[in-house]
């Protein structure tokens, strides 16, 4: 059994708790976000023969009036940079979080997550965009919390991204 | 020179010779020879930086010893090898090892399962102890209260402290490198716990400040604390429930020490497979300590059972007591009652009234006064021996028969020779006698003596009645018939004749009989006297002549002292028979002529003549006196010479004496 600390950071609203509720377990409520300002989940996987546990750093998600603590991703394996594909202001600050993550922890490994997928009506993030983080070499995903469509392939991609053992 | 070297070097100590012969490379090598040969030697060594087994070999015992003393790196350094060694062992000849431990496994086993059924028997009298105690009630409604399990209650109230749970948690990644959990405590997951757990260590430095050296290690929560130990690569981080003592903490620093020392360079290069550190659970496992307040419970348990001891003691002495004092209250009770009963069988004591006050009791009644104070009768006083009484008499009369008679004597006050009885009917028999005065009195009295209802005298003799005492006068005296007895006015007058014997008895006895005075008997005959008066008469008709001027009888007197003799024989055989004395003075007498003193000694003789006459008669027991009484009584007077010759004789007088009168 491998053990991970995998952080979820993203814009406020992103829906990384939805994600979180859906798919992992966590035995912590949210009011751990506006206290401590984060939330401890667990997601196990079995990828081969090999148990994997990722231990879920669910940050609070980030706004005008609040930071995430990048302190918490010290010793992080990996990270899912989570996004809300109706709303593109998620995206930049996605970026930022991003940029503010390597400053402090350095490059680990990350997947940029577009949550809501299911709500297309309402996609704001244009193709370039797409492009744009493609030619970053940012991993990124569409999945929704909602379908529960690409969120597993998500934890799958950081995972085979984060070096074994 | 000579081939023995002068200077005393031996040849291995000789300097080599200078190839060249040189003189100063020849001394040199005398010089410092033999130190050269060591320094190139020790050249040589350096030269090659080894460790010889041989050098080693000097200072490995001391080396480990010195370390063993110091701490326990080097017995956590040698672990890892010897495991190797015996699983080697194992695999390659598993017999050697089971020989070996074959003298071992046998107690090894015994303690073990000592231990487990001493453990197993702890609990279920702990649990026993709970289930059937106050306490254990006590705690059963608390977890019913509160929802808890009750062995959860149980434990929170008899644990001193307890170790719950131990985490061994990557530092740098926060993710959980071991996690142990005590029996019995639900576990949560661990690895969640291990990174919130960071993540709350993240937050508090990041929220409040403090360098990288400073960190959380003390959390408490409600009866839990959380003891969190900072190593350099892994935090270990204990739940305690309860008061833990400080030298937990050293315990778990040691543990932590250890685990570092041990996978040092497994913590460095953790990626996430925590695998490896099974190896170090035991660590964790030793922290699992718990301490219950085993002797405190008993105490606790000693101090209830004292307490209820004492108050068991203090109900029983209470009890004993209250039953104690139920006995004395009905001891006191049947006393009293005794008392009461006792009292109430006293004749003429009437009781009316019985209270109790204040525990002492009071009674009132009716007394007769012939009663003393009923409670000092012996018999009384015994029954209520300890019995608190107040009385109040009052007199009144018994009608009982024996207080009626009783009141009847001490009225009456009857002289000894009364007896009065008392019949069913009231009626007072006296029988006896008694003054008539008295009798009078007594029938007076009686009537007003209650339970009297007549006095009976009939059979009572009036003591002083003058026929009463006529009567009994003559009962006592017995005249003969020819006395007669007269009373007047307690004087008793005996009239008529009667002996002498029988007047001498009279006269002491007379006086003797009740109501009778005095004893007269001027009017009585002395019938005995009267007799002997004749014989005595008799006797002094005698005279005795004699010639004149001589002692020699007369002529024609020769028969005259004969039957003087028989005369006085008859009388003194007369006063015999009435226990009379006869004496008889014989008197000698002259005539006028001559002188006094020849008439008086002429008179002395004549005297003395008739007595030694009638002496000669064979009157010899009688008392015969001569008196000489000359010419003083003549028997006539002396005018002629015939008158003289009368008055020269000799006559007697009798003395007549009662000798029983005498002596009496």
């Amino acid at each position: 059994m491998i053990q991970k600390k995998i952080c979820m950071v993203g814009a406020f609203a992103v829906g990384k708790t939805s994600l979180v509720a859906r798919f992992v377990e966590s035995i912590f409520s949210e009011k751990y976000h506006t206290t401590v300002g984060v939330k401890i989940s667990k997601k196990a996987l079995h990828v081969g023969d090999q148990e994997w546990h990722l231990i879920l750093w669910d940050l609070a998600g980030e706004d005008e009036f609040l930071q995430i603590r990048t302190s918490y991703l010290r010793g992080s394996a990996g990270y899912l940079l989570v996004v809300d594909g109706t709303r593109r202001a998620t995206l930049d600050t996605a970026v930022s979080i991003q940029q503010r993550i390597v400053d402090t922890v350095g490059d680990i490994p990350f997947v940029v997550l577009f949550n809501k997928s299911d709500l297309t009506n309402e996609w704001e993030i244009a193709n370039d965009a797409f492009e744009e983080l493609s030619h970053k070499g940012w991993p990124w995903l569409k999945a929704s919390a909602k379908t529960g469509a690409g969120v597993d392939e998500a934890f799958l991609t950081l995972i085979a991204k984060m070096p074994e053992g | 020179m000579s081939d023995t070297p002068t200077n005393g070097l031996p040849d291995t100590a000789r300097p080599p010779q200078s190839p060249n012969g040189d003189g100063w490379g020849e001394l040199r090598s005398l010089l410092v020879g033999p130190e050269q040969t060591q320094l190139d030697q020790l050249q040589a060594r350096l030269d090659a930086l080894r460790v010889y087994p041989e050098d080693v070999s000097q200072v490995l015992a001391e080396a480990i010893h010195l370390r063993s003393n110091q701490d326990k790196q080097l017995t956590n350094a040698l672990l890892p090898s010897v495991e190797e060694a015996l699983r080697a062992s194992v695999q390659r000849n598993p017999r050697v090892l089971v020989d070996t431990l074959f003298p071992m496994m046998g107690p090894a086993i015994r303690k073990a399962i000592t231990t487990a059924l001493r453990s197993m028997l702890d609990s279920l009298n702990r649990s026993l102890e709970m289930s059937l105690s106050l306490r254990g009630l006590k705690w059963r409604w608390e977890a019913l209260r509160t929802g808890k399990p009750f062995a959860e209650v149980v434990l929170l109230h008899i644990l001193s402290y307890r170790v719950e749970q131990v985490f061994l948690i990557h530092k740098e990644t926060g993710l959980l490198l071991q996690h142990v959990i005590a029996e019995s405590v639900p576990g949560q997951d661990g690895e969640m716990i291990s990174g919130m757990l960071t993540a709350i260590q993240d937050f508090m430095r990041d929220s409040f400040g403090g360098t990288e050296g400073e960190s959380l290690d003390t959390v408490e929560y409600g009866d839990r604390t959380l003891w969190i130990e900072q190593g350099p690569q892994a935090i270990l981080a204990g739940v305690v429930r309860g008061n833990a003592p400080r030298e937990l903490k050293t315990v778990f620093q040691e543990a932590l020490e250890s685990m570092h020392f041990e996978m040092r360079e497994a913590m460095g290069s953790f990626q996430g497979d925590a695998s490896p550190f099974t190896a170090i659970r035991h660590h964790l496992e030793a922290c699992l300590q718990e301490h219950f307040k085993a002797e405190e419970t008993r105490q606790s348990a000693r101090g209830v059972w004292l307490i209820s001891a004492a108050l068991l003691l203090a109900l029983g002495v209470w009890g004993v007591s209250l039953i104690r004092a139920h006995q004395a209250h009905i001891q006191a009770h049947q006393r009293w009652t005794a008392c009461l009963s006792t009292l109430r069988e006293q004749p003429g004591t009437v009781v009316l009234t019985v209270e109790k006050r204040h525990g002492a009791y009071f009674l009132s009644g009716l007394l007769d006064p012939l009663v003393q104070e009923p409670l000092a009768l012996p018999e009384v006083a015994r029954m209520c021996a300890g019995v608190d009484v107040s009385r109040q008499w009052q007199t009144y009369y018994a009608l009982h028969p024996t207080f009626v008679a009783e009141r009847a004597r001490r009225a009456l006050d009857p002289p000894d020779t009364v007896a009065l009885r008392l019949d069913d009917h009231g009626v007072l028999h006296a029988t006896g006698m008694a003054p008539y005065q008295w009798i009078l009195e007594a029938q007076k009295l009686a009537r007003v003596i209650p339970g009297i209802t007549q006095l009976q005298t009939e059979q009572l003799v009036a003591v002083d009645h003058p026929e009463q005492i006529l009567a009994r006068a003559r009962a006592t005296l017995t005249p003969p018939g020819t006395v007669t007895l007269r009373l007047d006015n307690g004087v008793l007058y005996g009239s008529g004749e009667a002996p002498h014997r029988w007047l001498v008895e009279a006269r002491k006895r007379a006086s003797t009989i009740p109501g009778i005075k005095w004893w007269r008997e001027e009017q009585l005959v002395d019938t005995t006297l009267k007799a002997l008066t004749v014989f005595k008469d008799e006797v002094e008709k005698y005279s005795l002549r004699f010639v004149k001027g001589t002692v020699r009888p007369d002529s024609g007197q020769e028969t005259v002292p004969a039957h003087m003799s028989t005369a006085v024989r008859q009388l003194v055989d007369a006063a015999n028979a009435v226990h009379y004395s006869v004496q008889i003075e014989v008197l000698g007498h002259t005539d006028k002529t001559g002188s006094v003193e020849e008439n008086l000694r002429l008179a002395q003789g004549r005297a003395e003549y008739v007595i030694a006459t009638l002496r000669n008669q064979g009157l010899t027991d009688i008392k015969l006196t001569a008196v000489g009484a000359g010419w003083r009584q003549p028997l006539q007077g002396e005018m002629t010479e015939e008158d003289r010759a009368l008055n020269r004789r000799t006559s007697l007088k009798v003395i007549l004496t009662d000798t029983l009168e005498e002596k009496g």
